[in-house]
């Protein structure tokens, strides 16, 4: 056998999907932001944080990240894609990139992917619940229902999101979140 | 349903099953601290092969490929074992996956033998001589063809080496290689997994995780099996059936091997007829025999066959026949794809004697003569 | 039988299951090449006798029991894994036999961890992916048949200073064989053994319907219910039946098996809270919130909770009951069960929050208290795998429910 007829293979890199999820992580990260502005429910969940309170969320191992925190007046903060030198309580990563766009096209809601052992959880778990109820609410916002109502398991009713909020709140937070103030 | 009075049990690997299942590879090794595999990957002419969907779902992980085999192997011998082994050594390789059945996971797990115990597979031959944990190993089965790949065992020159460590650590099964599966290694592959089961659950270390194991598989196997073997490329149907496939492995793995098993590889060695075929031929018919002599058939198995509806419909005497024709409706929907007979493939009458001795004489426990020959009968007329 | 489009399983885990399978340590440590065998359990466990069953195995074979450490409290700490391993290296053992119930068999996880990888703390380990290399040989003895731990791949150890429960979790957690010996549990009394056994149930009853549920944690969850349902009453009635013992033990690991790969729900999110916040036993709030648990996730697993009634109550039952009624059925039957076990064991099985007391005769779960466990509630991960959303007032409704031992009112469920 000539071993030279079966090289080393060092896989390479899904560049656009990678791309796609840093858009989607972007958005969804300025949107928690946005959201701790706007919405009752995601600003108590920052409220009841620790104070140093950071966390990542992103893809393993290459990334693409975004980390949020909570800063002094307990509000949520965008901190960017940049994981690296900063102190992060808790990081939860999805295993793969082919993991995150199941994920981040909402064909895995978030306690689907749970459940499938798609995240590793760095950190503590209770912090960790809290985080997904802010990204189910963020989903809620951001995604048209028929979309939003797959990837959370029980979509709000109009009685417990008036359609005012919703709406006033979604076009703030989308606003928000691409101009991001 | 009653636990034995004592029993042993191990159901080693770890299931991985699904969409992106390949994808969950790197991160699964690294977990074993490994990230170097030597990949032996099935052969298949023009594209979709095996060897390029892996390496795309590898991408973006910190896994570099040490080396990818994909020429071909006909068999498990030491000459392709010891220089599969170099290259694994050649390439400072940590880990093994194995993309296929057959004669290429036994490979696969020879190598590991060699690159871990560092002595030539074949001087391990016979049961618990392997002591210690191999190297990680990762299965990714196309059609699981001869029923060993999942289980506690390996074949190098003919000859069994079966110990524990032999179960792959993790069986990743993705549609992506299901699918490549040819129509008769699928049916090969589902006749096989459902022999095992059967044989495991009515065999006497039966026990209440084999029934697990085996009720799981034969419900799949029902369900699934002749929608996959009429269009492997069902992704739904041709993973059902490479999930029967590992639990009947693990079923197999805790039972001593039976009437049937043997009586097969005796057929093969003779005639060269598929064992999967004839075990499936073998295993209905040795059904149909222990529902005809009143010794029954262990309410267990009943249950798996038939599913909990049509069980609990009949009366308790009646669920054996239930049974049996839940058995028979895999054959009669799978129709003219699997032979009916023995005879139908060719077999000689006088064949049969010599095939009993020679089973019998394979077998380590005794096997009762005279069931192996009236099975045999049956089966060669199809009853 | 249904496959999910994705899931995973492991039990990597020996069984060796019996009545005299105790016999069994000395051979199974030498197939693993130790000799030196260190035990750990607790005072409970010694006191009963059942250590000297272990050691009366092991005389008179080549194994020597290094030490014995019986100073696991029922709360284990990170300081006692540290000084467990300080003995374990003190006495050159190279083995451990763990021998009790959860606090037990985590406390010798981590020994393991710290033994087999150097160190003098666990907490240095603590984080996701720590533990990434097979530990020494291990084997676990449970003494009850419900917590399932013999098989699941997490170590909780706490930090009662900071007031933590750490998580560790790596396949290498899972020991190397569970033994199984009637003779563990025959001396467990019937007031332990009916909370314990329903665990056990409702690890199979939560794994049958919860979000991660696949081919075998199905086939294992409905072999522990058949070999349970059919034991339970029995062997609390008459405890000494050690093959009744045996087949709950077997279902015990069986529905372990099930739900480390498929997860708990509700039931195990209100009993955690219940049990962090009141000091409830895990056993007594499983028994009690499973029928809630099952009526709560109804309008989206009926099927699976009508098929439940299969194993529960055997094949005669499950035909003549029509499909549609099928799952009131599973759930009329968890009722009765309950009731007869607390008939069975003069009233000390709980049937509903309101009647729990402690052994001075205390109210354990006073009224006022239900809002602390709600808010506990949703910071427990078991939430994240029930098919229905449970928030703060989903909590609430069904424990003021659970309170009275009322049966849910089913229209103030809010359906997603
Ligand atoms: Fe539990």
């Amino acid at each position: 056998m000539n071993y030279d007829s079966y090289p080393e293979i060092k896989p390479g890199r899904k560049t656009i999907k990678r791309i796609y999820i840093a858009v989607m992580l972007f958005i969804v990260g300025r949107a928690i932001q946005a959201a701790g502005r706007m919405d009752k429910t995601v600003r108590k969940e920052f409220q009841n944080l620790k104070d140093d309170f950071v966390f990542a969320l992103g893809v393993h191992p290459h990334g693409p990240w975004m980390v949020v925190g909570r800063d002094t007046k307990g509000r949520a903060r965008y901190l960017g894609w940049n994981p690296e030198g900063k102190k992060i309580p808790l990081k939860m990563s999805i295993k793969n990139v082919e993991s995150a766009i199941l994920v981040f096209t909402f064909q895995e809601s978030t306690s689907v992917a749970f459940a499938r052992n798609r995240f590793v959880v760095d950190g503590d778990l209770i912090d960790a619940l809290a985080v997904v109820r802010v990204l189910d609410l963020v989903e809620v916002y951001l995604l048209p229902k028929l979309i939003a109502a797959l990837a959370v398991k029980r979509y709000p009713k109009w009685s417990e999101l008036s359609p005012v909020r919703k709406h006033i709140g979604r076009v703030a937070i989308y606003t928000r979140a691409l101009l991001g103030f | 349903m009653q636990s034995p009075k004592y029993y042993e049990f191990l159901g080693r690997p770890k299931m991985i099953s699904g969409k992106r299942a390949l994808e969950q590879i790197p991160l699964e090794l690294e977990g074993y601290g490994a990230g170097r595999p030597l990949i032996l990957a099935q052969s298949k002419a023009g594209s979709g092969g095996p060897a390029g969907t892996i390496i795309r779902a590898l991408y973006d992980s910190n896994l570099v490929i040490g080396a990818l085999y994909d020429g071909a192997i006909a068999g498990s011998t030491s000459g392709i074992v010891s220089e599969l082994a170099g290259l694994y050594m050649a390439r400072k390789c940590d880990s093994i996956i194995a993309i296929g059945g057959g004669a290429l996971v036994d490979v696969a797990k020879c190598v590991n033998i060699e690159v871990t115990v560092k002595k030539p597979p074949l001087q391990l031959a016979g049961e618990g001589r392997i002591t210690r944990e191999l190297k990680p190993m990762v299965l990714v089965p196309v059609a699981l063809v001869s029923g060993n790949e999942a289980a506690n065992r390996t074949f190098i020159d003919g000859m069994a080496v079966i110990s524990d460590f032999l179960s792959p650590d993790i069986v990743a099964i993705d549609h992506r290689m299901t699918k490549i599966a040819e129509s008769d290694a699928m049916l090969f592959a589902g006749m096989i997994a459902l022999a095992h089961a059967v044989e495991a659950s009515i065999s006497a270390t039966a026990n209440p995780m084999i029934d697990a194991y085996a009720y799981a598989s034969i419900r799949l196997l029902c369900g699934h099996l002749p929608a996959a073997v009429k269009k492997p490329s069902n992704k739904k149907s041709s993973v059902a059936v490479a999930n029967a496939a590992s639990f009947a492995a693990t079923a197999f793995s805790n039972a001593p091997a039976g009437m049937t098993h043997y009586l097969a590889e005796a057929l093969a060695d003779g005639t060269g007829i598929n064992p999967g075929i004839s075990m499936g031929l073998l295993v209905r018919s040795l059904l149909k025999a222990r529902m005809a002599d009143k010794k029954g058939v262990r309410e267990e198995l009943c249950l798996a066959l038939a599913g909990p509806e049509l069980f609990s419909s009949r009366q308790e005497s009646a669920r054996t026949q239930a049974a049996v024709d839940a058995l028979e409706g895999i054959f009669n929907e799978l129709g003219g794809l699997m032979p009916g007979s023995l005879k139908e493939l060719g077999v000689a009458q006088d064949r049969l004697k010599e095939t009993v001795r020679a089973a019998v004489k394979a077998s380590p426990s005794k096997l009762p003569e005279k069931e192996c020959m009236d099975i045999l009968s049956r089966a060669w007329e199809g009853k | 039988m249904f496959l999910p489009d994705y899931y995973e399983f492991c039990a990597r885990v020996k069984t060796v299951a019996g009545h005299r399978a105790l016999d069994k340590i000395p051979s199974m440590l030498s197939s693993l090449g130790v000799t030196r065998p260190m035990i750990i359990t607790d005072r409970g466990v010694l006191g009963a006798g059942l250590i000297k069953l272990v050691s009366g195995a092991i005389k008179g074979s080549k194994l020597k029991v290094g030490a014995v450490y019986d100073e696991v409290p029922p709360d284990s700490e990170y300081k006692i894994v540290n000084t467990a391993a300080k003995l374990y290296r003190a006495k050159k053992c190279d083995s451990i036999i763990a021998v009790g119930g959860g606090s037990v068999l985590d406390t010798a996880k981590g020994v393991n961890i710290l033994v087999s990888l150097g160190g003098a703390n666990i907490l240095e380990y603590e984080g996701a992916g720590a533990v990434k290399r097979k530990l020494r040989p291990m084997i676990a003895i449970p003494t009850t048949s419900g917590t399932g731990s013999e098989v699941t791949v997490v170590a909780v150890i706490a930090d009662h200073q900071k007031k933590v429960k750490i998580p560790f979790t790596s396949y290498f957690l899972l020991p190397d064989i569970a033994l199984l010996d009637s003779r563990m549990t025959k001396t467990l009394p019937p007031f332990l053994t009916a909370p314990t056994g329903m665990d056990a149930i409702t690890h199979a009853c939560e794994a049958y319907y919860c979000l991660a549920k696949n081919p075998l944690s199905d086939a294992t969850a409905l072999t522990a219910i058949r070999l349970i349902s059919a034991n339970i009453l029995n062997v609390v009635k008459k405890p000494g039946d050690l093959q009744g013992r045996l087949d709950l033990a077997n279902g015990a690991i069986l529905a372990g098996m099930a739900f480390s790969n498929s997860m708990v729900g509700m039931v195990h999110n209100l009993g955690h809270a219940t049990g962090g916040a009141c000091g409830v036993p895990h056993g007594v709030c499983m028994s009690l919130f499973l029928p809630y648990g099952l009526e709560y996730n109804m309008h989206k697993r009926a099927k699976e909770i009508g098929e439940l009634l299969f194993p529960l109550a055997g094949p005669e039952v499950y035909a003549a009951t029509p499909l549609k009624q099928r799952p009131e059925k599973t759930i009329e039957y968890i009722r009765k069960l309950n009731q007869n076990l607390h008939d069975a064991t003069g009233g000390r099985h709980a049937r509903f929050l309101k009647e729990i007391v402690d052994r001075e005769g205390r109210q354990m779960v006073p009224k006022e208290k239900l809002p602390d466990i709600a808010r506990t509630a949703q910071g427990d991960g078991a939430k994240i795998y029930n098919p229905e959303e449970i928030n703060y007032d989903d909590a609430m409704m069904v424990l003021e429910h659970a309170y009275e031992g009322k049966p849910l009112d089913r229209r103030k469920v809010r359906k997603g």
